[in-house]
C-alpha cells in the first residue's frame, strides 16, 4: 500500500515549477497558477469558484516567500530555480516518486557548487592569507554572488542560501580545514564589516 | 741659551706691496665697494647717536669724458683729525669701525673702504668736515695715501666747507643743511675718479640694481635713507627689492641652530659646538620665499643667497647652488638669513676680512652643511606643494572630458535603452509624460503623426518625441523622414528619421506603424517652436514649450546615469570620508555603492591598474586617457543594457540574445562617438570649452 504523504501549499507549488523545467527554465507567473490549478485544482481555485485558477496571493505570496530564502529568482513576473531551489524541489519530487532521500556524507549538489565557488574568490584568498585589510565591499558581494544592483529580494535569497551553506559546513564533520575557514569568512563579512550593506538591503 | 733670550719688540716694517697682495683679495666690484662705503657712513651715524630715520646718505654718481667719472657716498656726519689719524690711516685693526666707542657697528677690519678707494680708482679721497675743520685725505694715482695739501684740519666755514666739497647744491634736508651751517653736523663725501671698468660711462641702472640687493648693503638700504643720482638727475630713495612671498609660503620657516652640529670630514665625526659661555644663543635659520624665481644671471639672481647674520650686519653671503642646495628649480624661489654670532668668537674666528665668505674651519663648515640641509627641505615643500597642485590641475581635466563625456553620453542614453525595449519586444508607450502615457497603439489617421500635438519640455532636459509613420504605405520602409524647427532655442537632436522595419509595430486593426522616437532640449523657458516633420509629401507638426522644472521633477530620479570620477568628483550623497571616493585597485573599474544604484551613479575607479598606469605615463590630457574614458562609458552602457534588457525581456535574455543586442547597441554608441567626438579621440590639443559641450 503506498504511503500518503502531505505536502503543503507551497510544496505543492515547487512540485509543479520542478515539472515545468524540464521544459523550460524561465517560468511565467500565469503558466505557473494554470498549472498548480490543473494538478492541484483543490489548493490552486479561486475562492467561490472551483473551476477557475487564483492567481492572487494563494500563488504569488509563496513564490516571493521561495524567493527571499534563496530558491527561486524572479524578473519581470517570470521565475527560475536557482540551484539551492532546484535541488530543494527535486527531493520532494523523488520522495513523491517514492523514493528514500538517504542521509549522505557529501554536500548537495548546489552547497558544493557555492563551496567551490567561494573557494576561487579573490576575497576568501585575502581573507586565508590574512590580508583582511584588503577586502573590500566587492568581494562580498562576489561571496554572495550579487551586486550593489541585485534586488532585495533577491538579494536576501542569496544571503539566505549562503548562510545556509555556511550552516551545512559548520555542522559537516571532517571537512576541508580550508573549506571550514569559510566559515569564519562568513562571519567576518556578513556579521562584521559589511553588516551595513545587509541592513541597507533589508531597510530597502 | 735659547730660553733665556728677550726679544726686543720693534715696530712692524710692512713694504706698501703687501696692501697690494691684500688688496687684491677684495677682488672688489663696484657694487661691494660702495657697500662698503655705505657701511662706513652708516657707522659714523651708529658713532654719533642718530636715529635711523634721520640718517641721510647720498651716493652720487657722474659720467666722465677723460677717464674721470665720478662716484661719490656722502653722509653728514663728518669725521675729525684724529678719527683719520687712528682710524682710517691704520691698516688692518679690528676695533678701527669702533673707534674705542662700545657700540656695534657694520664695519669690522675697517679695510673694505680704503682698499676700494685704493685699489678701483685711479685717484680717490674723502673730504670730511666736522667741528669747523676740513680735511681730505687720499690716494694718488700711485696709491699713496696723505692729506691733501692745505687740506689737513683747515678750519673754514661750513658754508665754505660745502663749496670746497662740491656738495652746497647737492639735495639733503633743509634740517641737516641747517645743522651743518650751524656747525652742529659735519660731512664726509667719499670720492672716487676714474673708476675701474667705467672710466667714462657709470652703468647707472646695472650698478643701483646690484647695490640695492648686495648683502652687506640690503639690510643698511632697508633702515636708512639712501638718495642716489646720476649726472645731476633727480635724487632717488634706494630701496633693496621687496619680494613678495610664493603663494602658500607667506610666512618665513624659521630653523633653531642646534647647540651642537655634527660635521664629517674624512669619513670622521665632529661635534661642533654652536653656543659657549660667550655667545649663549646659537642662533637661527630663516628662510623666505619670492614669488619671482631668484634665478642665476635674472634681475634678482644675486638674491638666491643665505646672508651669514653676526652681530650687526652680514658677515658672509652664499648662493644656494654655492653651499650645494640641490633642489633646484624650486630652491630659485627662496632666499634667507642665518644669525649665528658665535662666528665671531675670536677663539675660532669664522669672519674674513672681506666679508663676503666665512673662513672654512670646521664650524663654519658644518653651518654651512646644516643650512644647505634645511634649504634643501624648504624646497623639497614647495616639490610637494607643486606636485600637489599638479595632480590637482590634472584632476581637473580628467573632470572636465568626464563631464564631457556625460553631456554626450545624457543626449541619446534614453534612445538607445528605449529602442532596446522596442528591439526587445516590451509593451509600446507612445509618450513617456505622466498624463499622456497610451498604451493602445493608434494609426496616426494622414499617415504621419506625432502622439501628441503639444509637448512641453522641462528646462535642461531632454525630452523624448515620439512620431507614428504608418507603412508601408504610404511610406515605405527606407523612407527618410525630415525634421526641422523654427526655433533655434529649442533643440532636436535629429534632422531626419530614418522609418526601419525593427521599429515596427501593429495595431489593433493589423496595420503596420514605425514608431520613432527623437529627443528635443531648451534652456530658456517660455521658449516655444513648432516641430516639423516631412516625408514626400506628408507632414505632421508638433508645438514644443519649454517649462520650468518642478520640484517633483527634481525629485525624481534621474533619468540617465551619472559618471563621476573616483577620487576627483565629489560625492554627490556626501557618504564618503573626504568628500570623495577613495577606490582602490582592488575595486572594479566601474564602481557603484548600494547607495549608488538608486541615485544612477557611477563611479570610474581611476586607481585601477591600467587607469593609474596610463596617468602616470600620458597624464589626463592625454588622447589615451580619453579613450580609457571613453571605454568605461561604454562598460557603463554594457551594464545598463544588460540590467535593461533582463528587465524588460527575461524570457529572451539569453547569450545569443545579449550578443546581439550587445554588437548593435555599441555599434550605435561607436557611431555616434565618431561622429561627435573626433577631437576628443584625436587632437591632442583639446580641451573641452562650453561650447563643445552645447553642441
Amino acid at each position: 500500500m503506498k504511503k500518503t504523504i502531505n505536502l503543503s501549499r507551497s510544496e505543492k507549488l515547487l512540485l509543479v515549477m520542478h515539472e515545468m523545467t524540464k521544459t523550460d527554465r524561465n517560468l511565467k507567473f500565469e503558466d505557473i497558477v494554470v498549472k498548480a490549478f490543473k494538478k492541484f485544482p483543490e489548493d490552486f481555485h479561486l475562492r467561490g469558484y472551483q473551476e477557475y485558477p487564483d492567481s492572487g496571493d494563494l500563488v504569488h505570496k509563496p513564490l516571493y516567500d521561495f524567493r527571499k530564502k534563496g530558491f527561486l529568482e524572479a524578473n519581470n513576473k517570470v521565475f527560475c530555480f536557482t540551484d539551492r531551489g532546484l535541488d530543494f524541489a527535486k527531493r520532494i519530487s523523488e520522495i513523491m516518486g517514492g523514493k528514500t532521500i538517504k542521509s549522505t556524507a557529501r554536500f548537495s549538489r548546489y552547497t558544493e557548487k557555492e563551496i567551490d565557488r567561494i573557494r576561487s574568490t579573490e576575497g576568501f584568498n585575502l581573507f586565508v592569507q590574512g590580508e583582511i585589510e584588503n577586502i573590500n565591499d566587492t568581494d562580498f558581494y562576489s561571496y554572495l554572488g550579487a551586486t550593489p544592483r541585485t534586488s532585495k529580494n533577491d538579494f536576501l535569497g542569496r544571503l539566505s542560501t549562503i548562510t545556509d551553506v555556511v550552516k551545512e559546513l559548520k555542522d559537516k564533520k571532517n571537512a576541508p580545514s580550508l573549506d571550514k575557514k569559510i566559515v569564519d569568512y562568513h562571519k567576518f563579512l556578513v556579521e562584521g564589516k559589511f553588516k551595513s550593506i545587509i541592513n541597507f538591503f533589508e531597510k530597502k | 741659551m735659547a730660553a733665556s733670550l728677550r726679544i726686543i719688540e720693534e715696530p712692524n716694517v710692512i713694504d706698501d706691496h703687501l696692501l697690494d697682495i691684500i688688496g687684491n683679495e677684495f677682488k672688489f666690484d663696484h657694487e661691494k665697494g660702495l657697500a662698503e662705503w655705505l657701511k662706513n657712513s652708516a657707522d659714523a651715524y651708529i658713532r654719533m647717536g642718530i636715529p635711523d630715520s634721520e640718517q641721510h646718505i647720498v651716493a652720487r654718481m657722474s659720467d666722465g669724458s677723460k677717464n674721470d667719472a665720478v662716484m661719490e657716498i656722502i653722509d653728514f656726519a663728518g669725521m675729525s683729525q684724529t678719527d683719520i689719524d687712528k682710524a682710517f690711516k691704520r691698516w688692518g685693526d679690528p676695533e678701527a669701525a669702533k673707534r674705542g666707542l662700545n657700540k656695534r657697528v657694520h664695519g669690522g677690519h675697517g679695510n673694505g673702504g680704503k682698499f676700494y678707494m685704493r685699489q678701483m680708482f685711479t685717484t680717490s679721497h674723502f673730504v670730511t668736515y666736522k667741528n669747523g675743520q676740513l680735511s681730505i685725505f687720499g690716494f694718488n694715482d700711485k696709491r699713496k695715501y696723505g692729506f691733501a695739501d692745505g687740506f689737513k684740519a683747515k678750519s673754514v666755514k661750513p658754508l665754505e666747507a660745502l663749496k670746497a666739497a662740491r656738495i652746497a647744491d647737492v639735495f639733503f634736508p633743509e634740517k641737516i643743511k641747517e645743522m651743518i651751517l650751524n656747525e652742529k653736523l659735519g660731512f664726509t663725501v667719499v670720492r672716487g675718479i676714474g673708476p675701474e671698468w667705467m672710466r667714462n660711462k657709470i652703468k647707472f641702472s646695472k650698478l643701483m640694481g646690484k647695490f640695492r640687493n648686495h648683502p652687506q648693503a640690503r639690510r643698511i638700504l632697508s633702515r636708512i635713507n639712501v638718495w642716489v643720482s646720476h649726472n645731476d638727475g633727480d635724487y632717488i630713495l634706494l630701496k633693496p627689492d621687496e619680494l613678495k612671498p610664493l603663494a602658500g609660503f607667506e610666512i618665513p620657516r624659521i630653523f633653531e641652530i642646534p647647540k651642537t652640529l655634527k660635521y664629517f670630514e674624512d669619513g670622521e665625526e665632529t661635534v661642533i659646538p654652536m653656543m659657549n659661555k660667550k655667545y649663549s644663543n646659537p642662533g637661527k635659520l630663516i628662510v623666505k620665499t619670492s614669488e619671482e624665481a631668484l634665478a642665476r644671471g635674472g634681475r634678482l639672481g644675486d638674491l638666491n643667497r643665505v646672508d651669514i647674520v653676526g652681530e650687526i650686519g652680514v658677515l658672509a653671503s652664499y648662493q644656494l647652488l654655492e653651499i650645494g642646495v640641490g633642489t633646484f628649480p624650486q630652491a630659485s624661489f627662496l632666499y634667507g638669513e642665518c644669525e649665528c654670532q658665535i662666528l665671531e668668537d675670536p677663539e675660532m674666528d669664522s669672519v674674513k676680512n672681506d666679508r663676503a665668505k666665512l673662513v672654512p674651519n670646521p664650524r663654519s663648515n658644518a653651518l654651512i652643511e646644516w643650512i644647505r640641509s634645511r634649504v634643501d627641505e624648504v624646497a623639497s615643500e614647495i616639490v610637494s606643494k607643486e606636485k600637489a597642485e599638479q595632480e590637482a590641475d590634472q584632476k581637473k581635466i580628467s573632470a572636465a572630458f568626464n563631464d564631457y563625456l556625460n553631456k554626450w553620453k545624457d543626449r541619446f542614453m534614453n534612445k538607445i535603452m528605449s529602442d532596446l525595449a522596442l528591439g526587445g519586444g516590451g509593451a509600446f508607450e507612445d509618450g513617456d509624460e505622466e498624463g499622456q502615457r497610451r498604451k493602445i497603439l493608434e494609426a496616426p489617421e494622414n499617415g504621419l503623426a506625432f502622439s501628441f500635438p503639444i509637448a512641453e519640455i522641462r528646462k535642461g532636459e531632454e525630452k523624448k518625441i515620439t512620431l507614428k509613420a504608418l507603412v508601408p504605405d504610404p511610406i515605405p520602409i527606407g523612407s527618410i523622414i525630415s525634421l526641422t524647427i523654427e526655433n533655434p532655442k529649442i533643440k532636436v537632436i535629429d534632422k531626419e528619421l530614418k522609418v526601419k522595419s525593427d521599429g515596427l509595430r501593429a495595431t489593433s486593426k493589423g496595420e503596420g506603424v514605425a514608431v520613432l522616437n527623437t529627443y528635443a532640449s531648451g534652456e530658456e523657458i517660455g521658449e516655444e517652436g513648432k516641430l516639423v516633420a516631412k516625408v514626400g509629401k506628408l507632414k505632421a507638426e508638433i508645438i514644443l514649450r519649454v517649462v520650468e522644472l518642478t520640484a517633483s521633477d527634481k525629485a525624481k530620479k534621474p533619468k540617465t546615469p551619472k559618471v563621476l570620477l573616483s577620487g576627483t568628483d565629489l560625492d554627490p550623497l556626501g557618504i564618503s570620508p573626504g568628500g570623495t571616493l577613495t577606490l582602490t585597485e582592488r575595486n572594479p573599474v566601474v564602481y557603484q555603492r548600494v547607495q549608488d544604484v538608486a541615485e544612477g551613479i557611477y563611479w570610474i575607479n581611476t586607481q585601477s591598474p591600467l587607469a593609474k598606469a596610463i596617468l602616470a605615463r600620458y597624464a589626463d590630457h592625454s588622447v589615451r586617457w580619453r579613450d580609457y574614458l571613453f571605454q568605461r562609458y561604454v562598460d557603463i552602457f554594457t551594464k545598463q543594457i544588460l540590467h535593461e534588457f533582463q528587465k524588460r525581456d527575461p524570457e529572451g535574455f539569453k547569450a545569443d540574445a545579449v550578443d546581439n543586442a550587445l554588437d548593435t547597441k555599441i555599434m550605435q554608441i561607436h557611431s555616434l562617438a565618431v561622429n561627435d567626438l573626433g577631437k576628443f579621440f584625436f587632437d591632442e590639443a583639446f580641451v573641452p570649452s562650453k561650447s563643445e559641450e552645447e553642441k
